[in-house]
């Protein structure tokens, strides 16, 4: 109730502050020349006009960001209505949860950067080594709810997220920032631009430092096998989650008349394994990764007349690494290897369970995309190409299980074996290819409704052909309000852990696993009752089947994947902006879903079925600038076989203080967790009870300093 | 500091250096992003417009061009840009060659472009969209007529001005009123009358429409069919079909050639306050609500959108 009261004093001296002019923006009365700040943005070049797709869709812009004090995406995406960011055990990796869709690596989300797939072939999610992604070189986030593969692709599925990274235009001027704060945070970064003979280049770093959170687990999966009678106590909790990073994230953008190069790389070194790749706490535990992309864009608009023609080529090479030795289990444990009474069949391992796992994966693509405005009242697109992604290399080096070279099993207190290149490593080495093509016209059937229709059918070398469409009408009912109706499939690609883990003594892979998929429903509506306030709305139902489940065997101990779930659901959401004055901007959301595990028939789990958000962005005077965020997390189901008690609702609070001190200088201060609270994310189930009983602790009250120089 | 540097730099120049009679200063605010932006690429403009040497003055807050610029010393041109710089320059500046840009419109009798669109612009880029429109209404201050407008339009009756024939012009109908309150009154009146031959043009004063008028017209206007098309960039946001907003770079180019006429002009410094007026905006980009225009039937080719700057996506 008190967090409440302080909000809501705020509230209310926000809105009772008689506003002065602030300095910088005295002389400078443009308003009824330029229009608002948002047209001043695009009329300089520093935005792009967005159109959205016909599709439940949001737009993160980069003063929204800025505005935030946000250091990774994840706390911005946090505002996307329907968008829950989960975490898993492993490296406390993002889950990106949209409308109930839930599974144990998230690869039902898309995630793009500059509109190119940064998807991994071993788990499908966006890097064992995620490592988090930093902001500054950010120019926009664009995030769509529901499928789109009829014209993404694969993955495009419970959502899509494209992070739309600062074209040269946008920077007009070098900023340089650095910020500090808890947890032994320190940020540096660098953008610059520039313009010489027609030849536009813009340039990004930014290293990122942390140890990443306070958050305490009290009990791990070795606590559990330190209960076992005559058992030493070897667990490391209670004990810190492991969240240390060392990122280095570098954009680099370069323009030449049609051309346009990109590249990009994710150094991530120093990155801690959350709680534990076997649910078990190991501070020392420390991977790398290190990912590079890079692009090239010939657009042309003259070789056919009102046409647009679009080349791409893209390459994109991404690593797991493990810096040392990555112990699954503490040094003193037995490991999770029991006889069938449940007593430790190992002695204590000196040194821990060992398993050193690094992939190696590259990504090529080539693709064609034709835009066609010939033809009245049709704007016809139509693209093809080509994608080759491979596993290259596949390294392994572990203190358990067989040793290839002498066929024995490998002993407590034996040197660590070197299983890469043998048929006892975890996953083999393979690659996939997947050749598509699409068409989908937009057709202004009347003077006030629009009807976009796509088909795209892709052929994958491992799983085969697939064929999604698409359909949006979009009608411009009245003046105030748009309605539309839309309808989608999307397909899912098994994951090479679903389709060829092999040596595992839990999980096999299945080779002629099919690809998920799902159907969806959306009727949305958008209505501007007045210019203060716009209010958007949309209802869902989707159908999502073939879930990739791990079976257990009829023969065996084993579970091996099988495409055996449905899921169904059903939800709204609903977003209000009200321009309040010209200085505060209230925004807030609420998602309310209702997802159902057909197979069991109960409710599926995980994500939360209600969600809250809200957000006071107001400018005060002398040009400060104050943005309160509330997030409120409610609802999350176990699963049906899960005997804890239901996980507790959050709210966290974020604030940031912003300070323009002069044209070049600005200042901010940023408090995440503002209420210190106790905020967790559910942990996986196990037989006979979770590894993590309490759940994963979210970080407690962080706060970050922060001072840019633009020059 | 920088600031303060190149004025004293350009103070002891413009005392001691006599040659540089022909140099340009350019004097603008030192404003926030996105704003300052605006103010760089009119500075660009001008430099590129202004053959000779120019030098550029970025004037903090508290600080005039009277003082630190020495406006009034100078024999040589300098350019103000912004409302707040050109009030304090303005009402001394009778004697010198001072000229102002990126105002409003509350300057006359100073060399300089302001902010408001030429009536021409707007104009021609209506005929260019919806050639279909026969009358365009405004609602003006008693007393206007289509001489203010500075159109190729010809008096038909005592409120109504026809356009040239063949010149797919339209006739300009022009309605009075006193205050916001009486403006309500012959908004509610015209609305009732208007069809899809009409459309109505808000004035860059705002044609006495606040946001509730403005939500009531573009309401009608989308129920009537009729065109609202607006002086205000922020109107097509809202619903209003097109506006024009500066093409700061090319304004600058002009008022860069503006300075160079000035400064070879010897009545500029003699006081022929005849010679000083406020030119229109000439150099604007349109921009386009892209939702009415379906609504209204528009058919925007290519061609058509070749001519348009910045088109507003229907949501």
């Amino acid at each position: 109730m008190t967090k409440l009261y302080v909000v809501f004093v705020l509230f209310v001296l926000a809105c009772n502050t008689a506003f002065a002019e602030n300095s910088l923006n005295s002389g400078v009365d443009f308003a009824g020349f330029y229009g608002d700040e948002d047209y001043v943005s695009i009329a300089t070049g520093t935005t792009q006009p967005i159109a959205k797709a016909p599709a439940v869709a949001s737009v993160i812009t980069a003063s929204q960001i800025r505005a935030m004090g946000a250091r990774d995406i994840d706390q911005v995406l946090e505002s996307v209505p329907g968008l829950h960011i989960s975490r898993d055990v492993i490296g406390y990796n993002p889950q990106y949860l949209f409308r109930g869709i839930s599974s144990d690596f998230n690869p039902q989300v898309l995630m793009l950067i500059n509109g190119i797939p940064i998807t991994n072939l071993f788990q499908g999610d966006r890097n064992v080594v995620w490592g988090g992604m930093p902001v500054e070189a950010i120019s926009r986030i664009e995030v769509i709810r529901g499928p789109g593969s009829a014209l993404y692709g694969a993955d495009a599925f419970a959502g899509v997220i494209n992070i739309v990274t600062k074209s040269p235009d946008e920077v007009k001027r070098n900023s340089a920032g650095v910020r500090v704060g808890s947890f032994d945070t320190t940020d540096v970064w660098f953008t610059g631009a520039g313009e010489k003979g027609g030849l536009g280049y813009m340039g990004s770093i930014e290293f990122t430092k942390s140890d990443g959170s306070d958050a305490v687990i009290d009990m791990d999966a070795q606590s559990l096998l330190d209960l076992i009678p005559g058992n030493t106590p070897a667990s490391n909790a209670p004990g810190s989650i492991n969240l240390s990073s060392e990122n280095v994230e570098l954009r680099l953008e370069a323009t030449y008349k049609k051309l346009r190069l990109r590249a990009g790389s994710q150094i991530r070194n120093n990155i801690g394994d959350g709680a534990g790749a076997a649910q078990a706490l190991n501070p020392g535990n420390k991977f790398s990764s290190q990912r590079f992309n890079i692009d090239l864009t010939y657009t042309d608009e003259e070789i056919f007349d009102n046409t647009l023609v679009e080349f791409q080529t893209s390459y994109f090479d991404t690593s797991q690494e493990v810096e040392g030795n990555f112990i699954l289990y503490p040094a003193g444990s037995t490991g999770p290897f029991l006889d069938l009474s449940g007593l430790p069949i190992f002695p204590p391992f000196p040194d821990g369970v060992i398993g050193n796992p690094e992939i190696f994966e590259r990504h090529t693509r080539v693709g064609v995309r034709m835009e066609h405005s010939g033809i009245e009242k049709h704007r016809i697109s139509a693209g093809a190409g080509y994608y080759d992604g491979e596993i290259d290399k596949i390294t392994e080096s572990k203190n358990f299980g067989f040793n290839p070279e002498t066929m024995q099993i490998i002993l407590p207190g034996d040197p660590l074996v070197d299983v890469s290149d043998t048929p006892f490593v975890f996953l083999t080495e393979d690659s996939r290819n997947n050749s598509y093509v699409f068409l989908q016209d937009v057709w202004l059937l009347a003077n006030d409704w629009e009807l976009t229709a796509g088909l795209r059918h892709d052929n994958y070398s491992d799983f085969g052909a697939t064929t999604n469409p698409r359909l949006a009408l979009v009608w411009s009912t009245s003046y105030k309000l748009t309605t539309k109706f839309l309808y989608g499939e999307a397909f899912r690609a098994p994951s090479f852990a679903q389709t060829r883990a092999i040596n595992n003594p839990l999980i096999l892979g299945n080779i002629n696993l099919k690809p998920e998929e799902i159907k969806s429903y959306e009727l949305a509506f958008d209505y501007r009752p007045n210019y203060e306030l716009t209010l958007m709305t949309n209802f869902f139902y989707y159908d999502w089947s073939d879930i990739i489940q791990f079976i257990p065997d009829t023969n065996n101990s084993t579970r091996t994947a099988q495409n055996s779930g449905e899921q169904t659901g059903y939800g709204m959401e609903f977003e209000a902006i009200w321009q309040a004055t010209d200085n505060f901007t209230l925004t807030g959301n609420v998602a309310v879903q209702n997802s159902t595990d057909e197979t069991l028939d109960v409710p599926a789990a995980k994500s939360p079925e209600k969600q809250l958000y809200l957000r006071a962005d107001w400018i005060l005077p002398k040009d400060w600038r104050v943005n309160l965020r509330a997030n409120w997390v409610m609802d999350r189901n176990r699963l049906s076989e899960d005997m804890r008690s239901d996980i507790d609702d959050y709210v966290l609070f974020d604030l940031s203080l912003r300070k323009v001190m002069s044209n070049s200088f600005e200042f901010a201060l940023t408090v995440n967790n503002l209420f210190d609270e106790d905020a967790r994310e559910p942990s996986p189930n196990s037989n006979p009870m979770p590894f993590i009983p309490n759940d994963l602790p979210l970080s407690g009250r962080a706060l970050l300093g922060e001072i840019r120089y633009s020059f | 500091m920088r600031a303060l540097f190149i004025a004293l730099a350009t103070l002891i120049l413009c005392r001691s250096v006599t040659a540089a009679a022909v140099e340009l200063v350019i004097v603008y605010p030192q404003v926030r992003e996105p704003f300052s932006r605006v103010f760089e690429e009119i500075v660009r403009g001008a430099e590129d417009g202004y053959q000779e040497q120019v030098q550029r003055v970025a004037l903090k807050e508290n600080q005039s061009p009277v003082d630190f610029v020495h406006v009034l010393d100078r024999q040589s041109p300098v350019l103000v840009l912004g409302n707040r710089l050109a009030r304090q320059v303005a009402e001394k500046n009778r004697q010198h060659k001072v000229i102002v840009g990126a105002v409003n419109g509350e300057f006359n009798k100073v060399f300089g472009i302001s902010l408001t669109p030429s009536f021409e612009a707007i104009s021609n880029k209506l005929k260019f969209l919806v050639p279909a429109v026969k009358k365009v209404h405004v609602i003006a201050k008693p007393g206007t007529t289509a001489r203010d407008f500075e159109l190729e339009l010809e008096a038909s009756q005592v409120q109504e001005y026809q356009g040239q024939p063949g010149n797919q012009s339209f006739s300009l109908v022009i309605h009075e009123a006193e205050d916001i309150r009486s403006a309500a009154t012959v908004y509610r009146d015209l609305m009732r009358t208007l069809d899809e031959d009409d459309a109505v043009w808000i004035l860059p004063n705002g044609s006495f429409v606040n946001n509730a008028m403005l939500s009531i017209l573009l309401q009608e206007s989308w129920e009537k069919h009729f065109v609202v098309f607006s002086s205000n960039p922020v109107h097509v946001k809202r619903g209003a079909l097109f506006s024009v907003y500066p093409n700061n770079y090319k304004m600058g180019l002009s008022l860069g050639r503006l300075a160079q006429t000035v400064a070879g002009d010897l009545s500029a410094t003699e006081g022929e306050e005849s010679a000083r007026a406020m030119q229109p905006l000439n150099d604007v980009f349109v921009t386009l609500n892209e939702r009415t225009s379906n609504h209204l039937g528009i058919n925007l080719t290519d061609d058509m959108r070749a001519h348009i700057d910045l088109v507003l996506p229907a949501r």
